[in-house]
């Protein structure tokens, strides 16, 4: 069987995953409502549905692992770079997002926003981190 | 890290995609390191070193050889 080049393999994993994230925040958004054939939501099901939602993130993170393992040292550097400016961002909007929240009228409805937030994060800075140097000149 | 790759690439008749064959990386990473944005492992300058036959040196500059000499 012919091997996927490892960008090829990255990105269907990843169409996957997130498929099924989409999905599940659908489900479980129709499900909360009542509109789903399995009724009303009652316990113990409600919490396995509210749940739901948060493994394809699992399956997005073993996409990234494998890309990474499969790559070459140039793709795993930048990609190293992404990542950890990504999660700097996520962890800088969440955690003002939070303090706003506590302190003022700003809404918002929890953590549930953290996985789009990263990635998109992840999304935006890409096409700038180019470079695997750190370059402090 | 300075380097002559691109000039010995192009020497040679290469396209980047032919010697990012050779040297087992995406085409990617040959015009990072051509374009001074990724400095090669050195395995990985090893390997682009022996699809050129020569030492690698002649293809890397050393940063540190002229720091060195005048500090022994």
């Amino acid at each position: 069987m012919k091997t996927l080049k490892p960008i090829t393999e990255y990105t269907l994993g990843f169409a996957i995953w997130m498929a099924v994230y989409i999905a599940a925040v659908f489900f479980a958004g129709y499900y909360f409502r009542g509109m789903t054939p399995l009724g009303a939501p009652q316990a113990p099901l409600l919490y396995a549905v509210a749940l739901l939602p948060s493994i394809p993130i699992g399956g997005t993170i073993l996409v990234f692992l494998r890309f990474m393992d499969r790559s070459d040292e140039y793709m795993r550097a930048i990609m190293t770079r992404r990542f950890i400016v990504a999660t700097g961002i996520t962890l800088f909007i969440s955690t003002a997002w939070g303090f706003l929240k506590n302190y003022t009228e700003t809404p918002g409805s929890g953590l549930d926003y953290t996985y789009m937030i990263f990635w998109i994060s992840f999304a935006v800075i890409s096409p700038f981190i180019r470079d695997s140097k750190v370059r402090t000149a | 890290m300075k380097t002559n790759l691109k000039a010995l690439r192009t020497e040679a008749g290469l396209t980047q995609a032919d010697l990012a064959a050779k040297i087992g990386v995406s085409r990617q990473a040959v015009i990072a390191i051509e374009s001074d944005k990724h400095d090669p492992s050195l395995d990985l300058a090893y390997r682009i070193a022996a699809v050129f036959d020569l030492p690698v040196e002649v293809i890397f500059e050393n940063p540190h050889r002229s720091s060195a000499a005048t500090t022994e």
